[in-house]
């Protein structure tokens, strides 16, 4: 399945690009997406972030099973 | 009821068949409270004001800087150094003198939150700080407020409606805030100036429809805004009843929280890091170098005999500053220029002593 990454806000930063593709062979749950990020970015790892599967916000416990949109969103409190 | 000069000043919100007489006169009775007088507090200020909201509060302990100007629109020149509520009130009855505004030119904080809130029908958060977020949060859940909220990064936006109708709060979006040492704010990052125009505006106008009744709040749903690309998308969120009831246990003992401890802008100190009191005891002290990492125009100013000035662009070439038998301690706006050098320090050049000031210079002092 393919995973479609949209990065946001100061993770842009972190990642250095703000969309790619990430094929996987394996279903995985968000926990594990997020394992999966940090080995590819090790910086992500002191960065907090929300996880949007298909434009709607999930749990670390749902599992992503099929090609899906992956919005990774950081908290930001400027004003 | 209308008199004749607010019959014509909104006379193109009655002749909507959405908004009529019916809608006009929900905004007169209405009482908002907006928490902060900046980038996004000015637009939704003037727009509420221009729309004719009856009652508007505004709630910021802050003075005008000349590096506000920029995006804070409410503000001249002239205003530099004047407390921002008071004077955006000023301006604002300028523009509209049927508009009641109550002027708090103090901090938002567990203390006074709930009693604030309780005299208003709807929150608008245009806060720039974590700690004032989830305060302000807790208070709309605990007082039951619809809150607006928005925020903004460098060129990205966030708008949403929280605790509307038993819908989701910001507690259910992000239920525990980012680690204290990776926060930075627009002093520290940037913005571009237009940003809190849109997202400040698209605040007041979910304000002005959940008053007036009109439209499909925006409830349950995160907008992101990416002026780069100038493009929209938008997130469901879902309520989390734990989170909200980690809100609703805290009623009791409201007053005692403290945010800035729950954020982890303060508390408890690590080796490299430097309470204010132990700073203040080294100004001036010859067995110590302090260096302030902040542009010259960044206050507020700090002086002492041993305060040097090394700014951010110049580190590379000045690394010989640091290596030195004194106690070195870096000293930025926040704390987050000064914790960047410190690691590239210990990790680039082997200096394993340098100290910093935590918090940094903004909070220096309060």
């Amino acid at each position: 399945m393919m995973l479609d990454l949209k990065y946001l806000g100061r993770i842009v930063e972190v990642t250095g690009v703000s969309n790619e593709q990430i094929e996987s062979a394996n279903k995985m749950d968000l926990k594990g997406l997020r394992e999966l990020l940090n080995q590819r970015y090790p910086n992500l790892k002191s960065e907090s972030f929300q996880i949007a599967v298909n434009q709607e916000l999930k749990s670390d416990d749902y599992l992503i099973d099929r090609t899906c949109e992956i919005a990774i969103l950081p908290p930001f409190a400027g004003g | 009821m209308l008199n004749q000069e607010e019959h014509k000043r909104y006379n193109r919100h009655v002749i909507l068949d959405q908004v009529g007489l019916e809608g006009q006169l929900k905004l007169k009775a209405a009482k908002v409270l907006v928490i902060g007088a900046g980038g996004l507090g000015c637009p939704v200020l003037q727009y509420l004001t221009a729309a004719g909201v009856g009652t508007i509060g505004i709630i910021d302990f802050d003075t005008v800087d000349l590096s506000n100007l920029q995006r804070q629109i409410l503000f001249t020149t002239a205003d530099v150094g004047k407390n921002k509520a008071s004077c955006a009130a000023e301006r604002l009855q300028q523009l509209n003198d049927q508009v009641k505004f109550e002027v708090y030119p103090e901090r938002l904080t567990s203390t006074n939150a709930l009693e604030l809130f309780a005299a208003y029908d709807l929150i608008i958060d245009g806060t720039d700080n974590f700690s004032t977020r989830y305060l302000v949060n807790d208070a709309a859940v605990l007082t039951n407020k619809p809150l607006v909220y928005g925020s903004i990064y460098k060129f990205e936006g966030q708008v949403s409606v929280f605790n509307y109708e038993d819908g989701p709060t910001y507690r259910c979006l992000f239920p525990v805030p980012p680690k204290a040492g990776t926060i930075k704010n627009c002093s520290e990052i940037g913005v571009i100036g237009v940003l809190p125009g849109i997202i400040g505006t698209q605040q007041a106008n979910e304000a002005i429809k959940i008053i007036m009744g009109v439209g499909k709040p925006l409830s349950g749903k995160l907008l992101i805004y990416d002026a780069l690309q100038a493009s929209y998308i938008t997130v469901g969120i879902q309520r989390a009843e734990a989170e909200v009831q980690k809100t609703l246990d805290m009623k009791a003992n409201f007053a005692q929280h403290d945010y800035d401890l729950f954020c982890g802008v303060k508390g408890t100190l690590e080796a490299h890091e430097l309470s204010n009191s132990v700073f203040k005891t080294m100004l001036n002290d010859e067995l110590v170098r302090i260096i302030d990492l902040r542009e010259g125009w960044e206050e507020p100013q700090l002086d002492g005999s041993n305060v040097e000035r090394i700014i951010m662009s110049d580190i590379q070439n000045m690394i010989e500053r640091f290596k030195t038998d004194k106690t070195v301690v870096l000293v930025c706006q926040t704390g987050a220029r000064s914790n960047n050098v410190r690691q590239l320090l210990k990790q680039t050049h082997q200096l394993q002593e340098i100290k910093e000031l935590k918090g940094g210079m903004e909070q220096y002092g309060n």
